[in-house]
This record gives C-alpha cells, sequence and structure tokens, in this order.
C-alpha cells in the first residue's frame, strides 16, 4: 500500500498544470475566480483547446480519441482543470452519450458521431424526465411509434439542460406498453432541428433558464437512430449509473471553492471583519477540508487497484460517493455564502433584476448556494441513492472485514 | 497509488481473523470483565502467534511490521472487541523500543517481550499531569503523575516520557520504568470499555542510563512519531469497530420482523443503513491515509493528516455506534448484545488522544489543509 503519487505522476501535474496556465485563456479562467457561471461558448472554447491536445476526452478508448491514461493520472488532469478555473466537459457528451455510443452504438453511428462530440462540433441534451416521471423513470410514457423506417414520437420531456443550445438530444422513449415498464424503452438520437420538437424555458430559482420543457408532437426520427436495440433502452441507461465512477464526486470542484474560499475570507470585508477569524466559520471551512480529504481518498480508493472489495454492480460505493460529493459541494457554496455576508444580499444590478448577473462575486453567491440545491436531486436524488445502498447492503455479501 | 497489501500482509490478516473467530467470542468477554489473569494468558497466545513482537526486526522475532501491518491487526482486533493492550504495548512501546533502543536494550528485552514474559506499556501526556526527570548521580530520577497509563494494568514495565528539569535540546526524554520498581505507585481500572488502564506515580523512582530510550533533549520529534502510530493504530480499531456494528445491524434487520416485514423493508431504517455504510467507508479511506501518513518524514503533514483522520473517524465511530443500537430498539441496550460493546469502545477511541473537536480546532488554527487559491 503505497498513497503517494509517483515522480511520474507528479511530472504529469506540472504538465498539465503549465499547458493549462500558457494556453487557457485568462478571461474564462477568471470566470472561475469571480464565481461566474461558464456559457456554451467557455466551454466549448476551453474544451476544444483541449481536443487539440488530445485531452478532450481521456476516458474513452484510444480507437476513439482516449489517452489511455491510469485511473490515477485522470483524476490528476481533472485536479488539475478545476485548479486552474477550466470549464468542466461538457458531461452529456463525454460522460454520457459517448461513452454509450462506443458500447452499443453501430459502427455507423460512432463513425458519424463521435468525433464531432470529442471535437465539441455537436453539443447532446439528455431527454430523460418527464413531469410524471422523476425519480420513478422507467414510467416514462413520450412514445415512439415504429412506422416503416422511421419511428414518430409524441410526448414530453422535462428538466432537460440546455436543449435551446443543443445539436441533438438521446431520448429515452416507450416502444412497448405490455409487460414490465424497464422492458418496453428505447433509446433515441434525435436531431433537435427536426420538425415537431418545441423547447420552451424553465426559470429556477437561481434565476438562470437552463432547464427546459421539450415536446414532440409526432417528430419523425429514423430508424437508424435507435441506439442498440429496441426496448433496451433502460439497459443502456444503467449503463451510465455505473460507468461514470471516476470524477462522480467532482471533489475537484469543491477543493477548487475551497481554495478560493480560504483566499477571500482571509481578506478584510466590506462590513470590516475577517471572516476567516470567526472560530465557528474556520472551524466549518476546516471540517469541509476533513470531509473532502476522506471523499477523495474513497474516489482514488474506488479507481486504483485493490481499492475496494466489490468492483461488480452490486456495489454501493458508487452511490455513496454522488451522494457525498452532492452534499460537500452543497457545503462548500454554503460556506462560500457565509463568506460573502450581507454583501450577498444587497448589490441588485443596474437593471433592478435582483437574481441576474452580476460582476462581484458576493453577490452572486446566493444564486449560486440556490443552483447548487440541485446537485442532490439532479442525477438520482440523494433519497434513492439511500434506496439503492440500502437495496445493495441487504442483498449482496456482508459488508466490512476488507481492509 | 496502490491500495492494495501485499501477500504477506493477507496472510497476516487472515491468520488474526481466523484466531479470533475461533477464540475470542463475545460470551468470553462478558462471563469475565475484569479478569486479568485470562487476559495474561490471551497475551501469550498473541505472542504465538507473533503478534505482539511484529514490529520487531526478524533477529529480534519479529517481521518489521510497520502501520500497514498495525492498521491489519488492529482493525480486526476493533471488529472482535479486542481488550488486550495491543495498542500501547506493541504499537507505540513495542516500536518505541524497537525503533529508538540501543542494541544493548534490545538484546536484553526485545526477545523477552516478543515472548510475552514481560509487558511494556507507553505513557506519553502533554498537557496537564507532567512527569519529570532531574539528572542523579546513577542516572536519573522521575517525579511526578501520569494518569490513563493504557494497558498500565497489566503491563510490568512502562515506557513513560518525562519533562526533563532544567530544560535540555527539546525538553523531553524517554525512560523505561519498572512497575514494581521502589519510587513507583500505580492504581488500575477499567475504562468503560474494559480496557485496562492505570494512573502512575512516581517518587523519586530512580532510571539508570541503560534504561533511557534515545537522547534526553532530542526524542521529541521520536515521542511525536510514537503517538501518530497511536492515533493511526486507533483508527484502524475504530474501522474495524464499525464494520461490525455495520454488520450486526443488516443481520439483525433482515431478520428481526415488527409489523410483519423485515426490519430492512423499512425505508427510514433502510436509509440510516445506508448513512452508516457512508460513514464507515469514509473512516476507512482516512485509516489508510493514516497508516500511509505514518511513513511521512514532514512532521507538519503527518500530523494534519492524523488529525483529519482523528476528526473524521471519532466522528463516524460515533455516528455508526450510536446507530447500531438505535437500530437494535431495546435488545441494542443488553450487555447480551455486542452493538452496546462496540459504541462503547467507538467513544472511548474518540475521546483518546484528543477527540474529534479537539483535532479539528487544531487543524482549524492550523490553517486546515487546502492550501488558499493565488489569483
Amino acid at each position: 500500500m503505497d498513497l503517494k503519487f509517483t515522480p511520474e505522476e507528479d511530472r504529469f501535474r506540472m504538465e498539465v498544470r503549465n499547458f493549462l496556465e500558457t494556453h487557457m485563456p485568462a478571461d474564462i479562467r477568471r470566470k472561475a475566480a469571480e464565481g461566474r457561471a461558464f456559457d456554451k461558448r467557455d466551454t466549448v472554447t476551453a474544451q476544444r483547446i483541449l481536443y487539440g491536445k488530445g485531452w478532450s476526452v481521456p476516458g474513452w478508448s484510444p480507437e476513439w480519441g482516449g489517452t489511455g491514461w491510469s485511473p490515477v493520472r485522470t483524476h490528476i488532469f481533472r485536479d488539475e482543470n478545476y485548479r486552474a478555473g477550466v470549464p468542466e466537459p461538457h458531461s452529456i457528451n463525454i460522460s454520457m452519450i459517448g461513452p454509450m455510443l462506443i458500447a452499443f452504438g453501430s459502427e455507423q453511428q460512432k463513425r458519424r458521431l463521435l468525433p464531432r462530440i470529442a471535437a465539441y462540433e455537436d453539443w447532446w441534451c439528455q431527454g430523460f424526465s418527464e413531469p410524471s416521471a422523476g425519480s420513478d423513470l422507467a414510467s416514462l410514457r413520450t412514445k415512439a411509434q415504429r412506422v416503416g423506417d422511421h419511428y414518430l414520437v409524441s410526448g414530453q420531456k422535462i428538466w432537460t439542460s440546455q436543449s435551446y443550445q443543443a445539436d441533438w438530444m438521446f431520448c429515452l422513449v416507450r416502444t412497448r406498453s405490455e409487460g414490465k415498464p424497464q422492458q418496453g424503452i428505447s433509446m433515441l438520437l434525435i436531431d433537435m432541428r427536426t420538425p415537431g420538437l418545441t423547447v420552451r424555458r424553465i426559470r429556477s430559482i437561481d434565476g438562470g433558464e437552463h432547464l427546459t420543457e421539450v415536446f414532440f408532437d409526432n417528430v419523425r426520427v429514423p430508424s437508424e437512430n435507435l441506439l442498440g436495440e429496441e426496448n433496451r433502452g433502460w439497459d443502456y441507461a444503467r449503463y451510465l449509473l455505473g460507468h461514470e465512477r471516476s470524477n462522480i464526486t467532482r471533489v475537484g470542484l469543491a477543493k477548487a471553492r475551497v481554495a478560493h474560499l480560504k483566499a477571500i475570507s482571509a481578506r478584510r470585508s466590506s462590513a470590516g471583519d475577517i471572516r476567516l477569524d470567526a472560530p465557528r466559520f474556520r472551524t466549518r471551512l476546516a471540517q469541509l477540508e476533513v470531509d473532502l480529504l476522506a471523499l477523495e481518498m474513497t474516489q482514488l480508493r474506488v479507481i486504483s487497484t485493490g481499492g475496494t472489495h466489490r468492483g461488480d454492480r452490486t456495489d454501493p460505493i458508487t452511490s455513496v460517493l454522488k451522494l457525498k460529493g452532492s452534499e460537500l459541494n452543497q457545503e462548500a457554496v454554503e460556506l462560500l455564502l457565509s463568506a460573502a455576508g450581507t454583501d450577498a444580499l444587497y448589490k441588485p444590478n443596474p437593471a433592478g433584476d435582483p437574481m441576474a448577473e452580476n460582476p462581484d462575486w458576493a453577490s452572486r453567491s446566493f444564486s449560486n448556494y440556490c443552483f447548487f440545491r440541485a446537485m442532490t436531486i439532479f442525477g438520482g436524488t440523494s433519497e434513492v441513492q439511500r434506496n439503492i445502498i440500502a437495496r445493495m447492503l441487504f442483498s449482496g455479501p456482508a459488508p466490512g472485514g476488507e481492509s | 497509488m496502490n491500495f492494495e497489501i501485499s501477500e504477506q500482509q493477507r496472510m497476516l490478516r487472515d491468520t488474526v481473523a481466523a484466531f479470533l473467530e475461533k477464540e475470542y467470542r463475545l460470551e468470553r468477554r462478558c462471563a469475565d470483565p475484569g479478569g486479568r489473569v485470562g487476559r495474561r494468558a490471551m497475551w501469550r497466545r498473541f505472542c504465538e502467534l507473533g503478534l505482539v513482537g511484529l514490529p520487531f526486526a526478524p533477529d529480534y522475532d519479529g517481521i518489521s511490521g510497520g502501520s500497514v501491518e498495525n492498521m491489519l491487526v488492529l482493525q480486526a482486533f476493533g471488529g472482535a472487541l479486542v481488550v488486550e493492550p495491543y495498542l500501547s504495548c506493541v504499537v507505540m512501546a513495542g516500536n518505541a523500543l524497537g525503533h529508538l533502543g540501543d542494541p544493548d536494550m534490545q538484546r536484553r528485552l526485545l526477545p523477552r517481550v516478543a515472548a510475552g514474559d514481560v509487558m511494556v506499556a507507553w505513557s506519553h501526556s502533554e498537557a496537564g499531569e507532567t512527569v519529570r526527570a532531574s539528572r542523579t548521580a546513577g542516572g536519573w530520577a522521575l517525579n511526578g503523575e501520569r494518569r490513563l497509563v493504557l494497558g498500565g494494568g497489566m503491563a510490568d514495565q512502562v515506557l513513560v516520557t518525562a519533562v526533563i528539569e532544567g530544560g535540555r535540546g527539546d525538553g523531553w526524554g524517554i525512560f523505561l520504568v519498572d512497575i514494581e520498581q521502589p519510587g513507583v505507585g500505580r492504581s488500575t481500572y477499567l475504562m468503560p470499555d474494559g480496557h485496562d488502564a492505570a494512573d502512575l506515580r512516581f517518587v523519586g523512582a530512580e532510571v539508570t542510563e541503560d534504561r533511557v530510550i534515545g537522547q534526553p533533549g532530542a526524542v521529541l520529534q521520536h515521542i511525536a512519531w510514537v503517538q501518530d502510530l497511536g492515533v493511526a493504530g486507533l483508527c484502524a480499531e475504530a474501522v474495524g469497530a464499525m464494520a461490525e456494528c455495520l454488520r450486526t445491524t443488516v443481520e439483525h434487520m433482515k431478520t428481526r420482523q415488527q409489523f410483519g416485514v423485515p426490519l430492512s423493508t423499512m425505508q427510514a431504517l433502510q436509509h440510516k443503513a445506508a448513512d452508516m455504510l457512508m460513514e464507515l467507508e469514509m473512516s476507512r479511506s482516512m485509516t489508510m491515509y493514516a497508516a500511509a501518513c505514518c511513513n511521512d518524514e514532514d512532521v507538519a503533514i503527518r500530523a494534519k493528516a492524523l488529525s483529519a483522520a482523528k476528526v473524521r473517524i471519532g466522528q463516524g465511530g460515533r455516528f455508526v455506534g450510536q446507530a447500531s443500537v438505535q437500530m437494535h430498539g431495546a435488545i441494542g441496550m443488553t450487555e447480551d448484545c455486542k452493538v452496546g460493546h462496540l459504541l462503547r469502545r467507538l467513544v472511548v477511541i474518540d475521546m483518546l488522544f484528543g477527540d474529534s473537536d479537539a483535532h479539528l480546532q487544531r487543524l482549524a488554527d492550523a490553517g486546515g489543509l487546502i492550501e488558499a487559491a493565488t489569483w
């Protein structure tokens, strides 16, 4: 057991750090420091720079542009990106549709779509949830009727993030009503410009309008846009859940936030105090750092050799990582709000809308706090994660005992 | 980065597990809670397995066991509720003797320790009560009091740290004292978790030069290292106890029925069990990290790492222990049930060597773990 990074890994870390420092545009990196949200343009710009270096899809198989890095190297790479304030990869592209196409797509689909995904020429969105199918996703009702060489899709999706700027959607649809709901679901790849498709933006509590409803009115989808086999869509969706474990915690994001928080809370605020001097704030911050360290060690344990006792699908550790990571990210944002103090409350922007974009990190910390309430809801609510963990606890072999 | 243990370490772990499964059951402990004779006999069994001499070099019947070996043994001991003072006598005193004792002392003492003929406990305290060492014609004399010496009830000898009168160097020395020698008084007791401890009084207790460990005035770094080994060891023991809490609770929930259904079908209880697993996994990771950090030469890094581990495991252990009693209902409140014993040990572990609040405060005041951004 040796938990130190090797000299090669340290050299790699420096290589990544130097590359990001010299190649990433300063205006994008400053956005992270100021707590401003990245937009699509920022993400595409930054990720295309990484794409140029061959680094935009490190986790993919090398045949399709992956780097073949060890899990620890990938972790280091992501850590450095967070540290440098680089926008996260568009996870729908890189961690969802990309791996699903590689695993289940036809050769034609792969050749046509994967290079465009890696280069951020296409922006994808995810059509899963519906008004009556959230945590109970299998009860979805959007229908796809096979007619000759195409499907006709009718129904509605909700909580689809940024569909108004997407080129493509991968969409779970019902292709069979008899039998178990999970066994009548297919996955279709839908061009967002297809006639019959309407997008309505939803205003959320953080002031943004990134969530949407998407309505399908007899939308014509060519049958070659079916991913894999008909009625196997649920399996492909579940594949996603087990597949993406390497950054499910987003622990690097929380660490970068804490690093930022330490710098700003050490300065005198406009109220005249130094937040870091307050014992309770300082202790709460130390607690978060301890918990982040424990989480990062657990993440590393999961991705390293000999780390966990079970690597199979009955391993509840993925849910543990997602649950804990989402809660700690929320705590980080709460502490940022706490550090902002009343500066978070009374600096409306000139247009008068108190929730709109502001140049000052403090007044943006309130909407960030609101935005992050979603972390324990999307991607499987914390309650569902606990259900999953418990189910595996009570059905699998007895936990504990192994080191 | 490699979390795997070696084949030899695996064998050690499995040997200890098999032994405890066969010879260390809760009923035995409940039947004879204070029996010291039974404990000495068990200590000899540990010696037969080579566990007591583990940290020593092969010349002295050891395998030069390090922090990972400590972790594996203590994790198993934690789950089995072992009360014999392995932490104090092997992980702490054993390592101190094995790494700091001069060759003569090692030749005289280590084989006897490994065989179980003599038990040596470790005793250090920074705050409050101090033991002072003053120079005499024949060597040194110790005066003062030391409370809560772990394993002090069973031990024949104690490695005592003392402040050097008049100051010298870093101001500390380590002295080997015979409990039965003139000038040493002892009162023994059991802690709430069934482990034995002692308060020691020193009145002009003499220590000859050949029983001084290391260079007086130049041992504080070594004391810190031994204390860190102790903290890492406690974390490992806690993880073992937490795992046993969870295992016992899951079993209970599967079999116990109320309202016509097993407890395991009730969502509120399922969620609590999920939270127990999360705490266990976080603590398990931090225990591995703590064991790895014991080998780090950077004292500041080590100190922060071990404080962080102690915080997490103190909090996690208390949570898991409490939850397992809760989930067992009234049965969990009985002495016949294992979880009450596990809870008591987990809480004592939190309270030893600085509780989680103290370590958290220490970390906070030292600037935490993550460096401030420099945009």
